[in-house]
C-alpha cells in the first residue's frame, strides 16, 4: 500500500494556475513530493532526472502533446511502466476513447475535487495510506 | 493571500495572454489562407479557448465555462473541417473572444458576469444546439456512457433502477507482459472487483517458469473469477476500462450475457487488439534515470524535434526584478565612484588596476543592458486591446474602420508599456470619432470606405516612437482656432501659427469645455493623453493633412530607470539635465536679453524669447544674480513643448544616471523630477524643465519687476 507522503509525482501542464492547482489538490491527500514541468520537453528531462511514481498530465498542449508524452514515456524500458494519468478538460466519448487506446493507466476530467483526485489515484496505485 | 488567491490570479493573467493569442489567430483566419497558415491559427485558437475553460472550471464563473466551450466546439468543428471560416464565422468568433475578455475581467474583478451575452445565441445556432439543450457548461466528473468516469464520482455503484436478480460472472482475466508494462496493476483490478460482490479467485500459476527463466517484466499468471452481483455489467467491467485495450479479460455471466471492450459501448466486442493511434513516435528511448550506482547522465534529454519547439520561459515576480534592477543601479554608482577615484593614480604603475577597471565598466554596461531586456516587454501587450477598441467604436458611431498594427514586436520597459495602454485608446477613439468620415462621405472623397488607423512603434535613437495615424478628414485647424477664440483661450483677431493651434487641442481648457464632435477638430480629452505621455517622460506632436489624415507621434524613454542626462554646475550644486530636454547651449551676448515687467527677464534667440531661469539663485544656492553673458545658457525644451533658458555656471559632461525616485523617498519638489547618485557619491538631483518654468513664471510674478528675477 503506497504512502502518500512517499510519493513523488510529476504534475505537467503549459498553465502555472492548472498546475498548482493540482498541485494544491496533491497536498490535500498528503503528497508533497511534487515536481512541475509546463511542458513535454520539461516533462521528459524532469523524468530522466529521478524515479516518479505517478506522472499526472495535461493532454493539450503546445509542441508535444500528453499524449505524446505518454509514448516517449512507455518506450523507455526502465520507466516507461510510470503510471500516467491524463488530466484535461475534454469529456467528449472520442476523446476518452483515443486517450484509453493510447494507454492512459487513468483520466481525469477538469475541473477536478480533491476526493476525485484522490480515487483516481488510488485506482492506479493502491489505496493511499 | 491564500494559495488558492494566488492561483486564481495566475490563472487570470494566463487568460490575458490567451485571449492575446486567441484574438490573433482568429483574426489570421480573415485572412486569406496562403501558406496554409490557417490550420496552425485554428489550433492554437483551440488550444486557448480549450485552456481558458480547462482552468475557469476550477477559478472562474459558468457563464466563462460556457462560452469558452462553445467557443471551443466550433473551432473544433473548424478544425475537423466540419465548418469553413468565413468572414461571418470570424466576426461570431471575435465576438465570442470579446464575451470571453469581458467574462474573465468580471471574474477576476469579483462582479457577476454578463448574464447571456448576445454571442452565446450565435455560437449556438452555428451548432445547432437549442439554448435549453447545451450540455451543462461545467460538467461534474462525469462522462455520459462511460462507466470508469462514473465510478469515480460514486464510489459505491449506485443500485440499478430496478433490482434484477442478481447474476454470476465468470471473468478470465489475464494481465500481459503489454498491462504491466503501462503500469496497471492487476491487484488493483481484483481489488475493484471485490468491491462489487462476493468474489472467488482461482489463480492459475501453471505457467510460471523455474526461477533462472523468469523474467521479471513478464507476466504468468491468470486468473479465473466469478463474481455475483445484482449490479449492471458496466459497473462490472469497470475496473477493466482501462486495461482492456491492452489484455481484455472474457466476461460472462450465467444469464448468457458477455461483456466486450470496446470502451464506450459496453456489451460490444473488442475484436482486435487494435494498435493505438499514437503520433508517430521516435524509437529513442528516454535517457534512463538516475539510478544511485551508475553516474548520473547529467546531460538533458534530446530536446523534443516536435513541431514546434516551444520558447522556454518562467515567470518572475516583477518586484524581484526591480530589487535586481535596483542593485545594478547601485553598481553603476559604486562603478562610477572607482573610476573618479582612479583618476588621480598613475595609470603605467597600477596596469592591472586599470585593466580591471575598464573591464568592471564594461561588464557593468553589459549587466546593465541585460537587465534592462528582462523588463523590457513587446509593446504587443499594449495593443492587444486595440482591434476590439476599433471594432466597437466604429460599429457604435456607424463608421467602416480596419487597424494595422505595425512593430508589434518593438521592446520597451514593462512600465512604459503599461502606461502607454490609456493614451492610445484615447487615441484611436479620436481617430474613429474626429479623424475617420462616414462612409458616404469617404466614397464622396473618392478614399476606399473602411478608414485606416495605422499604430506603428519603433525604435528611433535610443527612444522608442508610437504613431497613431489615420486617413480621415485631418485636423481642422479653422475650427480649433474659431472654437478657441470662442472659448477666450486666444484673443479675437490673433494670427496663432498651426503648431500653436495644435497645442491648443492639449489645452485642459479646451478639451474639457464640451465635447466636439460635430467639427473635425479633436479635443476630448487631449490634455489627459499629453499628461500621461508626459507622466513617462515622453512627449506628443501631432501632424495633419486636410482631407488625407491626422497622425500623433508618442515618443518615450526606452526605460524609466537610467537615463542620459548632462550634468551642470550651478554655485556648489551640481545638477542632472536629461539630454533629451537640451536643444543648445551658449553664451548670450549682453543685448539678447531683455527684463519684462513681471515675467523676469527673457532670451531672444533667432527671433524667439524665452524665460531665463538663473538656476542658482532659483534654488537659494546664491543671492546675487550671475551674469548671463559671463555664465552659459542652456535652451531647454520641456515636455510639453514649453522652452526655458536655464543659466548655469558650466557644463561638466554628459553621463548616464540610475534615476532614484524621490516621491518615495522623500516628497513631491517642484523643479525636480528624481535624484541621482553621481561617481563621488554625492545626490544630485535632476531638473524637472517643465516643472522649472512653472515655479519661475510664478515667482516672477510675485516678485513683480526685480529686474533680476
Amino acid at each position: 500500500m503506497p504512502t502518500a507522503h512517499t510519493l513523488a509525482v510529476l504534475v505537467v501542464d503549459d498553465h502555472a494556475s492548472i498546475r498548482g492547482l493540482t498541485r494544491h489538490g496533491l497536498s490535500q491527500i498528503g503528497v508533497s513530493d511534487v515536481v512541475e514541468a509546463a511542458n513535454g520537453t520539461e516533462a521528459l528531462a524532469a523524468l530522466g532526472q529521478k524515479r516518479f511514481d505517478l506522472v499526472i498530465a495535461d493532454w493539450t498542449m503546445d509542441g508535444m502533446d500528453g499524449l505524446d508524452l505518454l509514448a516517449r514515456l512507455r518506450a523507455n524500458p526502465i520507466i516507461g511502466r510510470t503510471p500516467f494519468i491524463l488530466l484535461t478538460a475534454r469529456n467528449d466519448a472520442d476523446s476518452v476513447r483515443t486517450a484509453i487506446a493510447a494507454g492512459v493507466n487513468n483520466y481525469i476530467v477538469k475541473p477536478f475535487d480533491v476526493p476525485t483526485l484522490r480515487s483516481k489515484i488510488e485506482a492506479v496505485l493502491g489505496p493511499l495510506a | 493571500m491564500s494559495e488558492l488567491d494566488r492561483l486564481r490570479r495566475t490563472f487570470f493573467d494566463e487568460c490575458e495572454e490567451l485571449l492575446a493569442s486567441l484574438q490573433d489567430s482568429v483574426t489570421a483566419l480573415a485572412a486569406p489562407d496562403a501558406g496554409g497558415q490557417h490550420a496552425a491559427a485554428v489550433a492554437a485558437a483551440f488550444r486557448a479557448a480549450h485552456s481558458i475553460k480547462g482552468g475557469a472550471g476550477a477559478f472562474g464563473s459558468g457563464i466563462l465555462v460556457e462560452v469558452a466551450h462553445l467557443t471551443e466546439t466550433v473551432l473544433d468543428a473548424i478544425r475537423s473541417g466540419r465548418m469553413a471560416p468565413s468572414d461571418a464565422l470570424v466576426g461570431t468568433l471575435l465576438r465570442a473572444g470579446d464575451a470571453l475578455a469581458d467574462c474573465v475581467s468580471a471574474d477576476r474583478d469579483g462582479v457577476p458576469p454578463p448574464e447571456n451575452p448576445p454571442v452565446l445565441a450565435e455560437l449556438r445556432r452555428l451548432l445547432g444546439t437549442p439554448a435549453d439543450s447545451t450540455p451543462p457548461a461545467a460538467p461534474a466528473n462525469t462522462l455520459p456512457d462511460f462507466p470508469v468516469i462514473r465510478a469515480d464520482t460514486a464510489p459505491v455503484p449506485p443500485a440499478p433502477p430496478a433490482a434484477p436478480p442478481p447474476r454470476v460472472w465468470t471473468i478470465d482475466f489475464a494481465p500481459n507482459a503489454k498491462a504491466l508494462a503501462a503500469g496497471h496493476q492487476p491487484l488493483l483490478v481484483l481489488r475493484a472487483l471485490k468491491a462489487l460482490g462476493p468474489l472467488q479467485t482461482v489463480c492459475d500459476s501453471s505457467h510460471i517458469p523455474p526461477l533462472d527463466a523468469l523474467e521479471l517484466t513478464e507476466s504468468y499468471l491468470r486468473w479465473t473469477l466469478s463474481l455475483t452481483t445484482d449490479i449492471a455489467p458496466e459497473v462490472v467491467a469497470e475496473p477493466f476500462a482501462f486495461v482492456a485495450p491492452l489484455c481484455p479479460p472474457q466476461i460472462t455471466a450465467n444469464d448468457g450475457s458477455r461483456i466486450g471492450f470496446d470502451p464506450l459501448g459496453v456489451g460490444s466486442l473488442l475484436t482486435t487488439d487494435s494498435p493505438a493511434p499514437v503520433q508517430e513516435v521516435d524509437p529513442t528511448p528516454l535517457p534512463e534515470p538516475v539510478s544511485p550506482e551508475t553516474d548520473p547522465p547529467l546531460d538533458p534529454v534530446r530536446p523534443w524535434a516536435g513541431p514546434q519547439q516551444a520558447a522556454s520561459s518562467i515567470r518572475v515576480d516583477v518586484e524581484r526584478i526591480d530589487r535586481l534592477v535596483n542593485m545594478v543601479g547601485e553598481l553603476v554608482i559604486t562603478q562610477a565612484m572607482l573610476a573618479q577615484q582612479a583618476q588621480g593614480l598613475a595609470e603605467d604603475r597600477f596596469p592591472m588596476l586599470f585593466q580591471g577597471l575598464e573591464d568592471l565598466a564594461s561588464h557593468t554596461r553589459e549587466l546593465q543592458e541585460s537587465v534592462m531586456a528582462i523588463r523590457a516587454q513587446p509593446v504587443k501587450s499594449a495593443f492587444a486591446r486595440l482591434p476590439r477598441l476599433v471594432r466597437e467604436t466604429a460599429q457604435a458611431l456607424g463608421k467602416r474602420a480596419r487597424l494595422i498594427l505595425i512593430g508589434e514586436e518593438t521592446e520597451v520597459d514593462k512600465s512604459v508599456v503599461e502606461g502607454l495602454s490609456d493614451p492610445l485608446m484615447h487615441l484611436i477613439r479620436n481617430a474613429i470619432d474626429h479623424g475617420i468620415e462616414p462612409p458616404e462621405e469617404r466614397r464622396a472623397a473618392g478614399k476606399p470606405e473602411d478608414g485606416t488607423i495605422t499604430v506603428l512603434a519603433e525604435h528611433r535613437s535610443g527612444r522608442i516612437v508610437i504613431q497613431v495615424s489615420d486617413d480621415g478628414a485631418g485636423i481642422n485647424l479653422a475650427a480649433i482656432k474659431r472654437k478657441a477664440i470662442e472659448q477666450g483661450l486666444l484673443p479675437r483677431g490673433a494670427d496663432p501659427s498651426d503648431d500653436e493651434l495644435y497645442e491648443l487641442m492639449f489645452h485642459p481648457g479646451f478639451s474639457t469645455v464640451e465635447l466636439i464632435s460635430n467639427i473635425s477638430g479633436r479635443g476630448v480629452g487631449m490634455d489627459v493623453v499629453r499628461a500621461n505621455v508626459n507622466a513617462l517622460g515622453g512627449r506628443i506632436l501631432v501632424r495633419s493633412y486636410k482631407g488625407r489624415g491626422t497622425a500623433f507621434a508618442l515618443t518615450l524613454p526606452l526605460t524609466l530607470a537610467v537615463m542620459d542626462g548632462m550634468l551642470l554646475q550651478a554655485g556648489d550644486e551640481t545638477y542632472v539635465l536629461p539630454i533629451a530636454n537640451i536643444l543648445e547651449s551658449l553664451q548670450p551676448a549682453a543685448d539678447a536679453i531683455h527684463h519684462l515687467v513681471g515675467r523676469g527677464p527673457v532670451l531672444s534667440v533667432r527671433g524667439q524669447y524665452t524665460p531665463m531661469v538663473d538656476l542658482a539663485r532659483m534654488f537659494g544656492h546664491r543671492s546675487d544674480p550671475c551674469d548671463p553673458t559671463r555664465a552659459l545658457v542652456v535652451l531647454c525644451e520641456a515636455e510639453d513643448g514649453g522652452k526655458v533658458a536655464l543659466v548655469v555656471d558650466s557644463l561638466i559632461g554628459q553621463q548616464q544616471v540610475v534615476i532614484k525616485s524621490l516621491e518615495r523617498n522623500y516628497g513631491h519638489c517642484e523643479g525636480i523630477s528624481a535624484a541621482t547618485i553621481l561617481g563621488d557619491g554625492r545626490v544630485a538631483l535632476i531638473l524637472d524643465v517643465a516643472g522649472l518654468r512653472l515655479l519661475a513664471a510664478r515667482r516672477h510674478r510675485r516678485e513683480g519687476d526685480d529686474p533680476h528675477g
